[in-house]
This record gives structure tokens, C-alpha cells and sequence, in this order.
């Protein structure tokens, strides 16, 4: 019973009549029972007296459509996570708006949403939507990039899986979007030089991220051989900056 | 006005779960210099933070 909160209304008063108007019952006559859902939502709305059975039976029903209930330290881990999320999202870093997530990865459904109708939840679901919108957006942009750049020049197939590259390194956590990410990968490997192209330049990438002097050592011997090997000259010119850099 | 403590409900359970109200609408007041909350305000309030739903129910004051 601790999950509803119980109130009696007086339908005297003018605080039911505005209750009324916002929550229809169905058929005349007191009592009035309603269940009504954290978002305002009226699960249910009718006149007449319930056996214990009945409402035991209602009462079911209704926890079965509230979603989840929150406790208190359920509410300062969203409100918290919500903070963080929308902070990042504003200053255009959905990858660590997607890491701040990880306290409350245990409220995200399959959807990628809490299934709670409390306001924290609530609130954390516009935030991750927002960013969901986001995403959709830059992942069509680039989805039309990479299709257009397979008649375009290789400076142009070199930005488009650039760009590629940095959406998805920014919303690889995001899982609706990991579906259309990889069918954008697929279609770009499609293109011979565009395939040959993005393997060049997953290279380029590593070797610019290299840390240790082995991770340095290796990739050095790697441009090497791309410098060799590739008839790229965009790839070309980059191979030989990274490995000046690697070189230092 | 809300009445608390005196509606006829016809069952042992809900008389039972309505009372519960009773127990909880005090502890809103409870802070220093907070005035009475409204009833419905404050369960409305409780059940946005926390996802409960509402049990209302709505009858004549004896």
C-alpha cells in the first residue's frame, strides 16, 4: 500500500470540483476511486463502493501501468545524473553526456529510458531524447555526406569518413543510434575507395593517438608501410605529419 | 476544503489505505515557519518525486 498515495476528497469542496474536471469518473454517485498516474494521467476513474477484492485487483492493475517507483535515493541519483547530463549535452559533449548516464544505468530500459513516470525520471528522459533528436540529426547529415562523397574526390570521401567517424566516436553509447551507424559503416565499405580509404585512415587515427614507446614504435613501422603502399596523396601528406610527430 | 479524517468508505482496505493520509500530510508541515500544506498539493508533490500513483477518494464529509 506504501506504493499509492491515498488521499480522501470532499466533494463538497472546490478543490474536488477542479479535481473533477481534470480527472472524468465514469458513471454517478459517491464514492468516486480514482488512481491516478505521477504524470497526472487518470488510470482509473469510477463511482461505486469495491470489495476488498476488487480493489486489491484494481490496486494491481494500477502499480502494473505506474511504472517504477522511486525512493529517495532513487530521486537524488537521477536529479543528479540529469544535472550532469543536460551541463554536457548544452556544451555540444554528448560522448561524456552518455558517460554521465552510468550511475543510473540501472533504471534504463531496453529503450534506453527510465520506466518511471516520477518527475527525475521524467526529466532525464527529455534531456536523453534531446540528445537522441541530436544525434538523428548528425547521423542523417553525415549519412548524406558519405553517400554524396562516393562521386566526390578523395579529399571529399576523406572528410566525409572523418566525420564518420568523430559522430560515431560521440555516439557510440547512444544504442538507437548504433543501428543506423553501422548501416552507414556497411554502405561506405561498399565504395572500394572508400573502404580502402576508411582502413587508412583508422590507422592515421590510432597512430595519432599513440602513447607509449611501443604504441609509437609500432605505428611507426605501420605509416611506413602505408606511406609505401597507399596511392592516396591526402593519406600520403597525413602519414608523413603523424610520423614527423611520432618521430619527435 | 479537503477533509481528512471522517469520509464513509464502504471498505475495511481502502478506509485503511485513505488513513494512511492522515499519517502523512502532517510531516509536510513539520518544517520551521512552514505553513499548513494543502493536502492535494503536497500528495500530488509526493507522488511526482517519486512515481506513486494517487488513490483518491471522493465522497460527502459526515
Amino acid at each position: 500500500m506504501a506504493q499509492v498515495v491515498p488521499i480522501k476528497l470532499d466533494t463538497g469542496s472546490e478543490v474536488w470540483q477542479t479535481w473533477a474536471r481534470k480527472h472524468k469518473a465514469e458513471g454517478k454517485g459517491i464514492p468516486i476511486v480514482y488512481v491516478v498516474r505521477a504524470d497526472g494521467e487518470t488510470l482509473y476513474a469510477n463511482s461505486g463502493t469495491l470489495n476488498d477484492n476488487q480493489l486489491k485487483i484494481l490496486l494491481t492493475a494500477a502499480m502494473n501501468s505506474a511504472g517504477l517507483v522511486l525512493g529517495e535515493n532513487d530521486v537524488d541519483i537521477l536529479t543528479e545524473v540529469t544535472k550532469q547530463f543536460q551541463e554536457f549535452r548544452l556544451n555540444g559533449d554528448p560522448k561524456s553526456a552518455l558517460k554521465s548516464l552510468k550511475p543510473a544505468k540501472r533504471y534504463l530500459g531496453k529503450s534506453g529510458q527510465v520506466g518511471s513516470y516520477a518527475k527525475p525520471a521524467i526529466d532525464l528522459n527529455q534531456e536523453i531524447q534531446l540528445l537522441v533528436q541530436a544525434a538523428n540529426d548528425s547521423i542523417q547529415d553525415v549519412a548524406n555526406q558519405v553517400e554524396k562523397a562516393k562521386e566526390l574526390s578523395e579529399e571529399e570521401q576523406i572528410r566525409a569518413i572523418q566525420k564518420y567517424l568523430g559522430i560515431k566516436d560521440q555516439y557510440a553509447d547512444l544504442k538507437p543510434s548504433k543501428s543506423e551507424l553501422s548501416r552507414i559503416y556497411s554502405n561506405l565499405r561498399k565504395n572500394e575507395q572508400m573502404k580502402s580509404l576508411y582502413d587508412s585512415i583508422r590507422i592515421l587515427d590510432m597512430a595519432a593517438a599513440a602513447q607509449s614507446a611501443s604504441q609509437k614504435a609500432r605505428y611507426r613501422d605501420k605509416l611506413q608501410k602505408l606511406l609505401e603502399t597507399t596511392p592516396f596523396p591526402g593519406i600520403k601528406s597525413r602519414a608523413e605529419t603523424i610520423l614527423g610527430q611520432l618521430q619527435d | 476544503m479537503l477533509l481528512i479524517k471522517s469520509l464513509q468508505v464502504a471498505s475495511p482496505l481502502l478506509a485503511a489505505i485513505t488513513s494512511l493520509t492522515c499519517l502523512a500530510l502532517p510531516l509536510a508541515g513539520q518544517e520551521a515557519g512552514a505553513s499548513q500544506p494543502d493536502p492535494l498539493e503536497y500528495v500530488q508533490s509526493v507522488s511526482a518525486m517519486t512515481g506513486r500513483p494517487i488513490f483518491a477518494v471522493a465522497g460527502q464529509s459526515t
